[in-house]
C-alpha cells in the first residue's frame, strides 16, 4: 500500500492582499513580505499540522487575474492548472473588495474548493467600509473568514474552516453567469473540452472561458488543445459587442464584481483617514517627493555609516587583544596557529566588520518595504528610468538589490516585458548588496570618511545609468509603467524586527561559515605559498593597471564566493590584524573599493542569472561587470595621479 | 480628444477608450482600470497617478506614454 497523499492548500490572491504575511503566520518559514506589488515571485512551501494531519501549504505569487501578464503571475496560473490543489484560500483585501472579487470569480470558475480570507478588515473599517460577511458567503456559496493577518487575527479560525471544508466532497461555489449569448458559446466549448478530456482536474467551464478571452495562455499550457477551432465562436462575440473578447469578458466580470460589492459592502463614512493621503501629496510631488527621497536615503546612509563605524571602533581593540593572545602558538604548533588564526579572523570578519553595517541596513530596508514607499519611489523616478531605457517599475528590483541581488533578480519577474527584465538583470549586479555596502562602509570608515562612501555610491549610480543607456541603445523602447501605489502603512516594528532577525539568521547560516572556512583556507594557502600563484593571475589588473598590492589578487577569488570575504581576506593576505592597519594609501583603498563593488556578482547571483536568463545573459553580465570594474577603478587611479595623494 | 496626460490634477473623468496594445490593456483591466468607471487624476504631469472613484481602490501610476493613449471624458 502506497503512502497517503499529502493534501495541498494554496494561498491565492492579488498582490498586497497579505498572502505572504498569512503564510508567515501559518508556517515556520518566513517568506519575503512588503507593501509593494509582486514581492513574492516564487512558490513558497511549508508543511503545517492541522488536527494531526500534515498539510502542504503553498504561497503562490500575487496575481491580479488568471489572465497573467508577467512571469510571476504565470507561476500562479501554471501551478493551479497543473498541480493537484485540494483547496484554495483566496486572500482578499477587504479594503478594495470590488477589484479583489474579479479574481475570486476566476478561481470559482476553476472549480477548486475555496475559502475566502477577507483580510485587512481593520483597514476596511478604518475607511468606513462595512462588509456583510454572511451575505458574501451566501452570494459566493463559500466560507468567508475575516482576518487581519499582520496581527494574526482570525488566522486560527481560517485554517480550521479551511481544513473542515477540505474534508467535504460536495463543495460547489455559485457560478456567475455572463450574458446569455456568451454563456451559449461557453457551453459549446465546455462540451467540446469535456469530450476531448483536456485538463481533467480543472472545471471545463474555466478552460472554455479562457479559450474565449485569452486562448494563447491555454495553448501555452497544453499545446494539444487547438484553440483556433473556436475562432468563429470568438468572432461571433466580437461582432456582437464591437470589441475584442477579452475586453467583453473583463467588462462583464468587472460588472459582476461591482454588483456583488454593492450588495455586501456599505460605505458608512467618507474615505480614508486624511493623513496618508496628505502625506502622499508630498511624497508623489515632483519637487517635494525628490527632496523627501534624497533626505530618506541620506538619513539611511548616515545612520548605517555611524552605527556601523561606532560598533566596529568598539570591537577593533578587543579583536587586536585576542589576536595578540594566541600569537605564542606560532612557535609551538604552526598548524594549530593557522587554524586558530583563520577561525578567529573569520569570526571577527562576520561579527566585527560585516554585521555592524549589515544589521542596520536590513532593519531600515525592512521598515522601508513595509511602508509602501518603494512604489512612490518607482513613480518619482519613472522619468529618469525612461532615460536609461527602463521604467519606474524596475526600481523595486534595484532597491531590493541593496539587500541582496538574488531576490532582486527574481523580482524582475514582475516586469511585463522580457526586454526590461534582461536590462534590469544585467544592471542589478552593479547595485551594492548588503555585503558590498559593508565593504564600502567598513573601508571608507577606516580610511577615507563618509564623503568617500557617498562618492562611491554616486559613482555606482552613474555606472548603472551609463550601462542602462548603452544597453537600451541596442534594444527597443521601454514599455510604459503600470504600477499599483498601495496605501501607505505604518510599518510594524514587530514585523520589521522579525524580518531583520530572520535575515540575520540567514547570514549566520549562509555567509558566516564561508567567512570562517574561507579565512582558514586562506591562512593555509598563504602559509603554503599557493596564494602567490593566484596573485600572479590578477597581477596585470591588480598591480599593473590599478597600482594595488599584488597580494590583494588572491582575495578577489574569495570575493567571487561572498563579497564580505574581501574584508577578512584583505587584512589576512596583507598580514595585519585589522583592516585599519592595511598598508594602503587612501587613494588605493578607493580604487580597491570601486573594483570590488563593481566586479562580478557573487557566485550565487551568477547562478540565479543563469537559471532565470540563461548562460548568455549571465556571462554577459559577469563579463561586463569585470570590464566596468576595471575601467571604473582605473579612472579613479588616473584621477588620483592627476590630483595627487588625497591623504 | 482629452487624455489622462492632458488634463490637470484633481479632475474627475471617465475612461472612454484605451488605445494601448492588448497586453497593457489586459494588465489595466486586471488591475481594475476599466472604461466607463469614474476616476480622479491625483498626481502628475509626467507619469500620472489615477484613482478609481466608482468604488474603493488603490491608486494606479501610469507612465506618461500610456497616459497619453487613454482617451477620457471629463465628468
Amino acid at each position: 500500500m502506497g503512502a497517503e497523499r499529502i493534501k495541498t492548500i494554496c494561498l491565492v490572491g492579488q498582490p498586497n492582499a497579505g498572502k505572504s504575511t498569512l503564510f508567515n503566520v501559518l508556517s515556520d518559514i518566513k517568506s519575503s513580505t512588503s507593501n509593494f506589488a509582486g514581492t513574492s515571485v516564487k512558490v513558497m512551501e511549508s508543511k503545517i499540522n492541522i488536527y494531526g494531519e500534515t498539510i502542504r501549504l503553498i504561497d503562490l505569487p500575487g496575481t491580479y487575474s488568471l489572465n497573467y501578464t508577467d512571469i510571476a503571475e504565470k507561476v500562479t496560473f501554471d501551478y493551479l492548472l497543473k498541480e493537484k490543489v485540494d483547496l484554495v484560500i483566496n486572500v482578499v483585501d477587504a479594503s478594495i473588495l470590488s477589484r479583489s472579487l474579479e479574481l475570486t470569480q476566476e478561481i470559482i470558475e476553476m472549480g477548486i474548493p475555496m475559502v475566502v480570507a477577507l483580510n485587512m478588515t481593520d483597514e476596511a473599517e478604518s475607511i468606513g467600509l462595512e462588509i456583510n460577511n454572511g451575505k458574501l458567503e451566501e452570494l459566493l456559496n463559500v466560507k468567508v473568514v475575516p482576518t487581519t493577518a499582520i496581527f494574526g487575527k482570525g488566522v486560527r479560525n481560517l485554517i480550521e474552516v479551511a481544513y473542515y471544508e477540505m474534508q467535504k466532497t460536495d463543495l460547489k461555489s455559485n457560478t456567475f453567469k455572463f450574458t446569455a449569448h456568451i454563456e451559449d458559446v461557453i457551453n459549446v466549448i465546455e462540451n467540446d473540452i469535456t469530450a476531448k478530456g483536456y485538463f481533467p482536474n480543472i472545471n471545463p467551464r474555466f478552460i472554455a472561458i479562457k479559450c474565449i478571452e485569452n486562448p494563447s495562455i491555454i495553448q501555452k499550457t497544453n499545446s494539444n488543445l487547438d484553440t483556433d477551432v473556436y475562432d468563429d465562436l470568438r468572432k461571433k462575440i466580437e461582432a456582437e459587442h464591437h470589441k475584442q473578447c477579452f475586453e467583453t469578458i473583463s467588462y462583464e466580470r468587472h460588472h459582476i464584481s461591482m454588483s456583488l460589492s454593492e450588495k455586501i459592502a456599505k460605505q458608512t463614512k467618507k474615505e480614508r483617514g486624511p493623513f496618508s493621503r496628505k502625506l502622499d501629496n508630498y511624497l508623489l510631488d515632483p519637487i517635494f517627493g525628490y527632496v523627501a527621497l534624497i533626505l530618506f536615503f541620506a538619513v539611511m546612509f548616515f545612520v548605517i555609516f555611524y552605527v556601523g563605524s561606532t560598533i566596529t571602533g568598539i570591537l577593533d581593540p578587543l579583536a587586536a587583544d585576542v589576536i595578540a593572545s594566541y600569537q605564542s602558538l606560532r612557535g609551538v604548533n604552526m598548524l594549530l596557529f593557522l587554524t586558530v588564526d583563520g577561525l578567529f579572523q573569520g569570526i571577527v570578519g562576520a561579527v566585527g566588520i560585516v554585521m555592524p553595517y549589515f544589521v542596520p541596513l536590513i532593519l531600515m530596508m525592512s521598515f522601508f518595504e513595509e511602508t509602501g514607499y518603494i512604489a512612490r519611489v518607482a513613480f518619482l523616478v519613472d522619468g529618469v528610468f525612461n532615460k536609461i531605457g527602463l521604467n519606474g517599475k524596475s526600481v523595486a528590483a534595484f532597491i531590493m538589490g541593496i539587500g541582496c541581488n538574488i531576490p532582486a533578480i527574481y523580482a524582475t519577474r514582475i516586469l511585463e516585458s522580457h526586454r526590461d527584465r534582461v536590462i534590469s538583470a544585467i544592471l542589478i549586479p552593479f547595485v551594492p548588496c548588503s555585503a558590498r555596502v559593508s565593504v564600502i562602509f567598513a573601508l571608507t570608515a577606516a580610511f577615507a570618511g563618509p564623503l568617500w562612501a557617498v562618492i562611491v555610491f554616486l559613482f555606482v549610480i552613474l555606472v548603472i545609468a551609463i550601462n542602462g543607456k548603452v544597453l537600451a541603445r541596442f534594444l527597443k523602447k521601454p514599455t510604459s509603467m503600470v504600477l499599483e501605489i498601495p496605501e501607505l502603512r505604518r510599518p510594524s516594528i514587530k514585523v520589521s524586527l522579525g524580518k531583520t532577525y530572520f535575515k540575520l539568521m540567514d547570514f549566520m547560516r549562509e555567509a558566516a561559515p564561508y567567512l570562517i572556512i574561507g579565512s582558514i583556507v586562506l591562512a593555509y594557502i598563504e602559509y603554503l605559498n599557493v596564494a602567490k600563484y593566484l596573485d600572479y593571475v590578477f597581477y596585470p589588473v591588480v598591480h599593473t593597471l590599478l597600482d594595488l598590492p599584488s597580494q590583494l589578487g588572491s582575495t578577489l577569488i574569495f570575493g567571487f564566493l561572498r563579497k564580505e570575504l574581501i574584508l577578512v581576506m584583505a587584512s589576512q593576505a596583507m598580514g595585519v590584524a585589522t583592516i585599519a592597519d592595511l598598508p594602503l594609501t587612501t587613494n588605493q583603498i578607493i580604487v580597491f573599493i570601486i573594483f570590488v563593488t563593481l566586479y562580478f556578482p557573487c557566485i550565487t547571483t551568477f547562478f540565479v542569472l543563469v537559471k532565470e536568463f540563461g548562460y548568455k545573459v549571465a556571462f554577459g553580465s559577469a563579463g561586463l561587470s569585470i570590464v566596468v570594474a576595471t575601467i571604473g577603478a582605473l579612472l579613479f587611479r588616473i584621477y588620483f595621479e592627476i590630483v595627487g595623494i588625497i591623504v | 480628444m482629452e487624455t489622462i496626460l492632458s488634463i490637470k490634477k484633481n479632475i474627475e473623468f471617465k475612461i472612454l477608450k484605451i488605445n494601448s496594445d492588448d497586453s497593457i490593456k489586459q494588465k489595466l483591466f486586471n488591475m481594475g482600470v476599466h472604461p466607463n468607471d469614474k476616476y480622479i487624476k491625483t498626481m502628475g504631469k509626467g507619469p500620472v497617478v489615477i484613482k478609481n472613484i466608482s468604488h474603493n481602490s488603490t491608486q494606479i501610476a501610469l507612465g506618461s506614454d500610456l497616459a497619453s493613449l487613454i482617451a477620457i471624458e471629463i465628468v
